[in-house]
């Protein structure tokens, strides 16, 4: 059994090597092949400065009856000096911005970045019902960066001043983002651009943090289109209006800058690639059908492109429908193209063309593609894609719980998944039981155990889901008391903890949406996958933790309870101590009037006349006790 | 406490005596009251004074203020950083001179001395610099070169080549014969040296080296648009920029419309060309300017209104509306990492509804240089594109290279303005050779770098108040996570219900502190009557 289990483990660890291949094979380009390859090219190269935009709309009918559209606005720029960066893994230096932001190319440029993904997400994106999104983010804000190789406290330094420099760019609370929350982990997030393995395979130039609590509004997206060279006054960014944008079920803003590669194939030309993106999923049935039109999702047609832009265009995926039958375009696309090894084939995939330029150039009206279903939609089972995993919090009380994770494989070939955790440090895990509802079979990659406000928990492990199975993991943990200045506001709400990263190498290609190469350079380019394996990265739920939370009004209770009670015992004090008993005459008493104002000239300290005097001891007699002679009267 | 025991003592002793006479009294003469015969009772006398109770109230009194008052206060104060103010007192009290050596090289050493002894005396007067003249004869070189020197140029290249001049220094060349000054009585070179007539006029001389050496104030600026502008925008009087290290320059190429137009150029080239050699020069005196370059699409120029004019056929800027121009761009316009003070300079390309646009001076007349600075801010160019027929109809922008000589030239000159320079013009008695680089003459770098020092002191205390509360302030409230300790409103709310209860009875009882200050201070006839 033993034995068997550390072959198990053997074989597992041989897998997050090959992931670890897989991830960066198609774009890892060998160092001797690539002096070759540059020396010849220099001749020829002319040492200019070249920088390129493109905007690119993908709207894809889902089968749940939602409609998933992902803009993509595309930066890039090469010149003499950032090849010679980014091939040296030197810090970029930008000077002269045409079509790239300036505001982020400071960023870039001081903080030793090279390559940079920020997501800012609202809604979670559903694998089971929606299928694999272009690009996954999770839940609230997500950062993972790359840095030029530098010793690790000018790394901690530059992440710190980076997150704070982000949070201003794009109004997010990036800030909160600190040791305590960063990782490095091994597998999870390899470089997506460029990289030499040496490189590629060093995670302590990596940075991963993420927020879970983070809303996402208006105030990120205006920011975010301000580095569009066309702004919002032209072009597809115009049609991102704030009010569909957050009614719908989920929307996510994306920044990935990356060094890419200018010839596709033999990747040797690198230059500097900035994408945006808006990712959204609405559903908008008309009269039970599917139906959807570009005024519908956004409330506004496409009514120009941006002139900077090379290319602007609109694809709509009609794979499963080129002959028209489930559903009709009106106007008519462009042009249709096909993807893929053929019909049949994993990677095949159909999509409409609408080039904007040439439409809007044609005719004066805006375009409104209006999409008509033949058939009302039909709510049924919608088969999902081979992985998804599922989180969730287990137990109850205070005191303790879990977090469990399911991950269920429908394909037919057992698959090794990189799964990563990032805690807070506020919960005890208890490691010795993890994964005691699996069946015990993992290479744990890594493993950082949190220390208090320092550091979080890092678990990174490989685990084997079999074919048409699931595996089930679990994390026991148990919560840690706060400082009472540690709480954030509003404490009773919960904690968030960030989603859990779920990555692996799929063996065929048929329910990928979009796989990212380093020489993909469009949309189009992405969305046409190639026939077999194809590496996913999945995020879970983000989950709401209640941790024991003191009632904060108790230390100002217990103050003002004191004070008053200071305070009522110190009246009697000074009373007894300044004033003194002596008796006085019974006066009876004349009227009213004459008391009140014997008093009101008492408290003024005017000299009062005996016959006042006398009035008020009457008076207090009269009311209070009779029988005794005289009252007393505080001089 | 008690200033006179034995008095206290005493006057208490009678007091007690009274009381138990006055209280005897009263149950003997006691008789209850009847009805209708309140009338008839005779008045009972003062109650007596409370002495004991009265110092007791004072007590009460001085702890409250003497402790209570100052550790309310401690508790509930605002941090504030001290700061050196007797320092920054002594600082701006200071009056600091420039020191200008001045030396005289004269053909002939006896004119030389004289003309020294005048020159110190006309420089005497108060100003920001000192000036210390001497005087000195040729050295054998320098003397060939005078006389071998055909040209002015020859004579002045032949000299400066054979004498050393230092940096913040002056030289006059007094020469014997102004046969090659051609009837001027002052030629100014571009390094640190003039040369002087034998019959030159010294208070000319003396003001032109007051000229050189520090900035005057407002006389040579030129630029209507300045003027204007300086107007305009009140503030503190230097508006010029020289007192940061440090300063990041901005050129924006803006084209509101790039489906119209499309500018070429060649920012990298440019600015290596025309700017690159006179930074160079602004970093020996510790003037470090980093420059970038960017460009802004479908951005206009907001809140300007320019009109038709019919005889220049041109769209009329009106100089008045030119301040509001760059607000709208402000947000395109500021770094997220660095805290440098920033120079902008704007390429504005406008759309073809305003092309050509032209700025007007208030005379209605166009401006040539088409252009306007903005104290402590940049500049602003207006580059039309090239004539061509107007048409509204979509199809290819119009692409056309931009007038490089014009743009870099405008910013030098510019920049020039923003920088705190003397500006010396050629006049019927003096000649000024001007620089055929965009670099600076070596007496103008020498005044740029007076009037940093001269800044660095006049901004030097106010920098310090508000850098080092800021910096406080800052680090302590809004970088520490401890948002409660923010509040300070709670911690002084809390206290109220202590201080409130316990502050009443103590300010009543005041009434008890007054009634034993009259006894103490002014006895009354009763009291003095028991004695």
């Amino acid at each position: 059994m033993l034995i068997s289990i550390n072959n198990m483990a053997v074989v597992l660890r041989l897998t997050a090597l090959l992931i670890l291949l897989v991830s960066f094979s198609s774009f890892a380009y060998s160092t001797s092949n690539n002096n070759a390859a540059i020396d010849s090219k220099c001749s020829k190269e002319t040492q200019t400065d070249e920088s390129s935009f493109s905007e690119e709309l993908l709207v894809r009918p889902l089968p749940s009856g939602h409609v998933h559209s992902h803009f993509e606005f595309t930066t890039k720029w090469s010149n003499p000096s950032i090849k010679s960066s980014l091939e040296s893994y030197h810090d970029l230096k930008l000077s002269h911005y045409d079509l790239f932001p300036r505001a982020l190319g400071e960023v870039v440029e001081k903080y030793h970045v090279r390559e940079l993904h920020l997501t800012l997400t609202q809604g979670l994106w559903r694998h089971h019902k929606w299928g694999y999104p272009v690009a996954d983010a999770p839940p609230g804000a997500t950062l993972w960066v790359w840095f030029n190789p530098a010793p690790k406290n000018v790394l901690d330094d530059a992440w710190r001043d980076l997150v704070n420099a982000l949070s201003g760019l794009f109004c997010a609370s990036l800030n909160f983002i600190d040791g305590s929350n960063t990782a490095s982990p091994e597998l999870s997030y390899r470089p997506s651009g460029l990289a030499q393995p040496w490189y590629a395979s060093n995670s302590s130039y990596l940075r991963v943090a993420a927020l879970a609590r983070e809303n996402v509004c208006t105030e990120n997206l205006t920011p975010w289109k301000k580095l569009l060279p066309c702004d919002t006054k032209a072009g597809l960014a115009s049609v991102l209006y704030p009010s569909p944008l957050y009614s719908a079920h989920y929307h996510s803003l994306g920044v990935h800058l990356r060094p890419s590669c200018q010839d596709p194939g033999a990747c040797t030309r690198p230059q500097l690639e900035l994408v945006l993106s808006v990712s959204l999923v609405q559903q908008r049935l008309q009269e039970g059908r599917q139906d959807f039109t570009l005024r519908g999702l956004y409330s506004s047609p496409i009514f120009s492109v941006c002139p900077m832009a090379y290319k602007s265009m609109l694809y709509v995926d009609v794979t499963g429908n080129e002959d028209g039958r489930t559903f009709s375009l009106s106007p008519p696309p462009s042009e249709v193209v096909t993807r893929g090894a053929g019909l049949g084939s994993a990677s095949h995939r159909v999509f409409a063309v609408y080039d904007l330029q040439e439409t809007l150039s044609s005719s004066r009206d805006a375009l409104n593609v209006a999409a008509r279903y033949a058939k009302r939609h039909t709510y049924a089972h919608v088969s999902g894609p081979p992985l998804v995993a599922t989180r969730y919090i287990a137990g109850y009380g205070q005191e303790g719980g879990s977090i469990r994770v399911v991950l269920s494989n429908s394909g037919s070939e057992d698959l090794s998944v990189v799964y990563l955790e990032l805690l807070p440090w506020y919960l005890r895990l208890y490691l010795h039981t993890a994964h005691e509802t699996g069946q015990g079979e993992r290479y744990l990659s890594q493993f950082v155990g949190a220390r208090d406000r320092e550091q979080g928990w890092v678990y990174e492990a490989v685990v084997r889901v079999p074919a048409r199975g699931s595996t089930e993991l679990s994390l026991p943990f148990t919560r840690a008391l706060l400082k009472w200045l540690e709480y954030p506001p509003d404490a009773n709400h919960g904690f968030y903890l960030p989603a859990a990263t779920v990555s692996a190498v799929l063996p065929t290609a048929r329910n990928i949406t979009a796989a990212t190469a380093a020489d993909t350079g469009s949309l189009l380019d992405k969305l046409s996958v190639r026939e077999g394996e194809q590496l996913v990265r999945l995020y879970t739920e983000t989950l709401l933790v209640t941790l024991p939370t003191p009632d904060f009004s108790m230390p100002y209770n217990v103050i003002c309870l004191a004070c008053t009670v200071v305070a009522l015992a110190f009246g009697p004090i000074h009373n007894i101590t300044t004033k003194r008993l002596v008796l006085k005459k019974i006066q009876p008493s004349e009227s009213f009037a004459s008391t009140v104002s014997g008093k009101v000239r008492r408290l003024f300290g005017f000299k009062v006349d005996v016959g006042a005097e006398a009035d008020e001891g009457a008076a207090k007699t009269d009311t209070c006790a009779a029988g005794t002679d005289a009252a007393p009267v505080a001089t | 406490m008690s200033p006179a025991p034995d008095l206290a003592s005493h006057i208490r002793e009678q007091r007690r005596r009274r009381q138990i006479e006055e209280a005897s009294d009263d149950e003997t003469e006691f008789v209850p009251p009847a009805a209708g015969e309140a009338d008839s009772i005779p008045p009972l006398p003062a109650p007596p004074l409370n002495i004991e109770g009265a110092w007791a109230a004072v007590g009460f009194a001085v702890v409250l203020i003497v402790v209570g008052l100052p550790v309310w206060w401690r508790t509930t104060t605002v941090y504030r950083a001290p700061l050196p103010y007797s320092a920054v007192e002594e600082l701006s009290g200071l009056r600091r001179l420039h020191f200008v050596p001045i030396t005289v090289m004269a053909e002939r050493p006896a004119d030389g001395k004289v003309f020294a002894a005048a020159l110190q005396k006309e420089l005497k007067k108060p100003s920001q610099a000192q000036y210390r003249v001497r005087s000195r004869g040729l050295q054998k070189p320098q003397g060939d070169a005078v006389r071998q020197a055909s040209t002015l140029q020859g004579l002045v290249a032949a000299v400066q080549q054979n004498t050393v001049m230092h940096s913040g220094t002056l030289t006059l060349l007094l020469l014997s014969s102004d046969a090659l000054l051609q009837h001027k009585q002052l030629h100014v070179t571009t390094k640190n040296m003039l040369v002087v007539a034998p019959n030159a006029d010294v208070s000319l001389v003396a003001s032109v080296v007051r000229a050189m050496s520090l900035e005057a104030n407002s006389e040579h600026q030129q630029s209507l648009a300045v003027e204007d502008s300086a107007q305009r925008f009140p503030g503190p009087p230097p508006h010029k920029v020289v007192s940061e290290p440090r300063y990041s320059l901005t050129l924006t190429l803006m084209l509101p419309e790039p489906h119209a137009y499309r500018a070429q150029w060649q920012p990298s080239a440019a600015i290596q060309a025309y700017l690159t050699p006179l930074l160079e020069q602004l970093k020996k005196i510790q003037l470090d300017v980093s420059v970038r370059s960017q460009q802004l699409y479908m951005t206009p120029l907001s809140g300007i209104k320019p009109q038709w004019q019919q005889q220049l056929q041109v769209h009329a800027l009106p100089h008045h509306q030119l301040p509001l121009s760059i607000n709208g761009i402000e947000a395109k316009l500021g770094s997220y990492v660095s805290t440098d003070p920033a120079l902008h300079f704007i390429i504005y390309v406008p759309p073809r509804e305003h092309s050509p646009l032209q700025i007007l001076t208030p005379e209605g007349s166009p401006l040539e240089s088409n252009s306007f600075v903005v104290p402590r801010w940049g500049g602003v160019i207006i580059h039309n594109a090239p004539a061509h027929n107007v048409s509204t109809q979509p199809g290819p922008p119009i692409s056309f290279p931009l007038d490089t000589h014009f743009v870099m030239t405008t910013v030098l000159s510019q920049l020039h303005e923003l920088l705190p320079l003397p500006q010396l013009k050629s006049s019927a008695e003096v000649s000024v050779e001007t620089m055929q680089t965009p670099e600076l003459t070596q007496w103008q770098l020498d005044a740029l770098a007076r009037a940093r020092v001269t800044q660095y002191y006049q901004t030097t205390g106010t920098t310090l108040k508000y850098d080092r509360i800021m910096l406080v302030r800052y680090c302590r409230y809004f970088l520490s996570n401890k948002e409660l300790t923010l509040l300070q409103f709670y911690r002084y709310a809390i206290y109220v219900p202590l201080f409130l209860p316990v502050s009443i009875p103590v300010l009543l009882s005041f009434k008890m502190l007054i009634s034993l200050a009259k006894f103490y201070l002014w006895p009354r006839k009763s009291d003095l009557k028991q004695d």
